[in-house]
């Protein structure tokens, strides 16, 4: 279920303030989904939508800065902390962690709404490059392991002749596998070919010596 | 007798035959009776001498003058009987004048020779004693030439050594001095010789069994007619039991000595009158400076600044009245530091009741005090830790409670007036959201009412209590803070104070809180002493009010202090005076403020006074 229709995740142990904010949240027009604890919000089955997580910062099970590092690893939605009584050191390292807003209750519906805004642009930009990236890796894992050892030469600009010499191989095998790189990668020109190359860049190990 | 004057009689007789038997042949009878006589004087004296002139003119008138054989005188025989007799008369005379003469001056002789022996027996006599006193006298006793060599030794000198006359003789007697003195011994020896004067010194001398005993060596001179020394006396005292005693009391003293300079303590004596006149090496290294510096009240330019008028006071006081002095005070060391001591004073008085003078100890406590200054700090620490923890664990539960529904009701509020004003409005929803904050705002007002529960709640454990031991206690607890910050306290308390009802551990709490914030009022001050000054009194016969005014930054508005969460210090919750205030309303009393007339504040707070019917 693809959409871009936006969704608010609440996590709060207090039940009034779920409430409240699931109200204030829906009366914007966005969808809103409530969890009383961390793992309640862990075990729910996220829908691939721009999302954004109002945390806590006291739960019940672990705290909302724990949760925070839980995240972190994966593909979590970027998070504004709510806290009833929030000290320097927690928003500290909430901001630290990447954080888009700290707020101490009560906060205006402004200052809420737009950290939540900008928590879903956010999060749609990074879910736009994780498309594109997801995309190039799909072109990428195409390419043969030898292909992969080309590519590198190719993206660098080394003349045929010279990545046969490195390489061990003739010039000929050489045009025939940039070729295939081409059409793998579903590029039209090499300057196409370095765009993609640089945005994968973490996947290319080992460029000429 | 008789014997003896026959025989000069019958000599006479015998010697007048004899002459007449020579004379007969020889015809020449003068010459014969005359040496006849001569014999008799000389031999018989007077009598006889006289008799025989008598025998010898009748044997020279009868045997020789004519007539013959008849004792008649021719008148021619007159001359020469006369001659005869003058002759013979004046030969005896002679002899008998002689004679006399002799014997008057024999017994001259012997009277002379008489007394002479007798002069020399009782000289005799009176050396004997002399020798026996000598020898007796119970002291060693001898006599030296003047060229100092000895030449005499009593008994008693003789017995003590064991030496021989001969042995002791001239130089002999320093065998028996101990090897370690006979040098200077017999250097001062020199030493008197040369000058001529009596003199005296000690040294060990061997008894006979060679144990050594002290002496006194003692001598004088006789001088003669020149006004030389002739002879020099000496005794010898035994000073043996002497030289011990005297022996023990240095030991002794030297032990006291020892025992005043290194016991761990500062000793010192004052004169009555309270001028120092004496310290012990100890505080004198201590202090770094000598007795001169110290003494009459230099010591006082030793005195930590703050500690010179309450010492001043005690010691003036003591002296005054003679009682046992006591004080903690700090001194400063010779390196400049000041450490903490414990200072004890006694006067003595003689057995006539005179006062003498003032002993006194300074005992070094400094250790001990900075124990008890960090165990007070920290306890002062511990107590506002756990009050600002518990008061800060508080605020953060009340500031949670609240904040809760509060930050509920304010999304309600706006969801609502989002659902009002939707295109198109949804009331419903806009309904439930009032709803909720209907609901959500009473919330937050029981929150409100339980902790206002809690503080009445606290208020239980009900006792007499006296305000001003409270009061003391705290000042005790806060002791060490008051002296950090250089705070002079000033306490003005009701003696006749009534008790009050009420709960030890809060009032504490509320003293305790109030003092602290006047003295921390009181840190940036620096233009002014530091004073905090503590009254109680009893306001009327049921109320007690307690006073606290220190002269700090001030309030800017006496009343919002007491509201929660007000606050001026940094680090604060702004609860200490709103808890102080319910505690103090809970005991059915008031606290309030007021700024002081020209600086700092001023805090009362009032508590009904327990009927004395009660007590």
């Amino acid at each position: 279920m693809t959409s871009d229709n936006p969704i608010i995740f609440v996590v709060d142990d207090d039940f009034r303030v779920r409430e409240a904010l699931s109200s204030l949240i829906s009366s914007v027009g966005l969808r809103v989904a409530a969890f009383g604890s961390a793992a309640e919000f862990l075990a729910f089955e996220k829908p691939d939508a721009p999302a954004c997580l109002v945390l806590d910062l006291e739960l019940p099970d672990i705290s909302g800065l724990e949760l925070q590092q839980e995240l972190a690893a994966g593909d979590a939605p970027p998070i504004v902390f709510i806290t009833g009584h929030g000290d320097i050191p927690s928003s500290v390292r909430a901001m630290k962690a990447g954080a888009i807003e700290f707020l101490s209750k009560p906060f205006s519906e402004q200052e809420l709404l737009k950290a939540i805004d900008t928590a879903i642009a956010v999060d749609r930009a990074a879910r736009q490059k994780r498309s594109e990236l997801a995309e190039l890796q799909r072109h990428f894992n195409l390419l043969t392991p030898r292909e992969r050892e080309v590519l590198p030469f190719v993206v660098a600009g080394f003349a045929n002749k010279q990545t046969a010499a490195d390489l061990g191989t003739s010039e000929i095998t050489i045009g025939v596998h940039r070729g295939q790189i081409m059409r793998k990668m579903g590029v039209r020109s090499l300057a196409e070919l370095v765009r993609m190359a640089d945005k994968l860049g973490r996947f290319i190990y080992a460029g000429p010596a | 007798m008789k014997v003896a004057t026959l025989r000069r009689y019958g000599f006479v007789a015998i010697s007048c035959g004899v002459a007449v038997a020579v004379a007969w042949p020889l015809d020449a009878p003068s010459s014969c009776f005359f040496l006849a006589i001569m014999a008799s004087s000389l031999w018989g004296g007077k009598g006889p001498g006289f008799l025989s002139v008598g025998l010898s003119a009748l044997a020279f008138d009868y045997f020789f003058l004519p007539p013959r054989f008849q004792l008649l005188v021719e008148p021619s025989s007159y001359l020469r009987f006369a001659a005869f007799l003058g002759a013979a008369l004046l030969v005896t005379g002679i002899i008998e004048i002689k004679r006399r003469v002799e014997e008057s001056r024999n017994s001259e002789r012997k009277q002379a020779e008489s007394a002479l022996g007798k002069a020399f027996a009782d000289l005799e006599k009176s050396e004997h004693q002399l020798r026996e006193i000598v020898n007796t006298i119970p002291t060693l006793a001898w006599s030296a030439r003047p060229d100092g060599s000895a030449d005499f030794f009593n008994r008693r000198w003789l017995d003590y050594t064991g030496l021989s006359a001969e042995q002791a003789r001239d130089w002999g007697w320093k065998a028996a001095i101990h090897p370690d003195d006979v040098n200077a011994l017999a250097d001062y020896w020199q030493s008197i010789l040369a000058c001529g004067e009596p003199g005296e010194i000690e040294a060990r001398l061997r008894q006979f069994d060679g144990e050594y005993r002290w002496f006194l060596f003692r001598s004088s001179r006789l001088l003669d007619e020149s006004g030389k020394v002739a002879k020099w006396y000496g005794i010898n005292i035994d000073i043996e039991d002497r030289k011990r005693a005297e022996k023990a009391v240095r030991a002794s003293e030297r032990d006291l000595a020892l025992i005043i300079e290194t016991i761990p303590a500062l000793v010192w004596c004052a004169a009555p009158g309270g001028e120092l006149t004496y310290v012990n090496r100890r505080i004198l290294d201590y202090t770094g400076t000598t007795l001169g510096s110290l003494a009459q009240r230099g010591w006082i330019n030793f005195l930590h600044p703050d500690d010179v008028d309450p010492t001043l006071r005690a010691w003036s006081h003591a002296v005054a009245t003679g009682q046992p002095h006591e004080i903690q005070y700090r001194l400063r060391r010779s390196d400049g530091a000041y450490r903490w001591f414990h200072v004890l004073g006694q006067l003595v008085r003689d057995s006539e009741g005179h006062t003498t003078r003032w002993y006194g100890l300074l005992i070094d406590i400094d250790d001990r005090k900075n124990t008890e200054e960090a165990l007070r700090s920290t306890q002062t620490r511990l107590s506002r830790a756990t009050q600002t923890a518990t008061v800060g664990e508080f605020a953060a539960s009340i500031a949670h409670e609240i904040n809760q529904p509060l930050a509920a009701v304010v999304a309600n509020g706006h969801a609502c007036l989002r659902w009002l004003s939707a295109q198109p409005p949804s009331l419903s929803k806009a309904h439930e959201a009032a709803e909720r904050i209907v609901r959500d705002g009473k919330e937050a007002g029981e929150v409100v009412r339980r902790i206002r529960a809690l503080f009445k709640r606290a208020a239980l454990e009900e006792v007499a209590l006296d305000l001003n031991e409270i009061i003391g206690e705290v000042l005790h607890l806060l002791d060490g803070e008051t002296r950090k910050r250089h705070v002079a306290v000033e306490t003005d308390l009701d003696e006749g104070l009534a008790r009050v009802a009420g709960d030890r551990v809060q009032l504490q709490q509320v003293v305790f809180n109030l003092l602290l914030n006047g003295l921390e009022a009181m840190d940036p001050v620096i233009d002014r002493p530091k004073r905090l000054f503590i009254r109680s009194k009893g306001q009327s016969q049921e109320t007690i009010l307690v006073e606290i005014r220190d002269y700090g930054i001030g309030l800017q508005d006496p009343e919002r202090v007491f509201e929660a969460f007000f606050t001026t210090k940094e680090k604060g919750m702004g609860m200490g005076l709103a808890i102080c205030r319910s505690i103090i309303e809970a005991h059915r009393g008031r606290l309030w403020a007021t700024c002081g007339e020209d600086a700092g504040a001023r805090f009362c707070f009032t508590l009904p006074a327990q009927p004395s019917a009660m007590l």
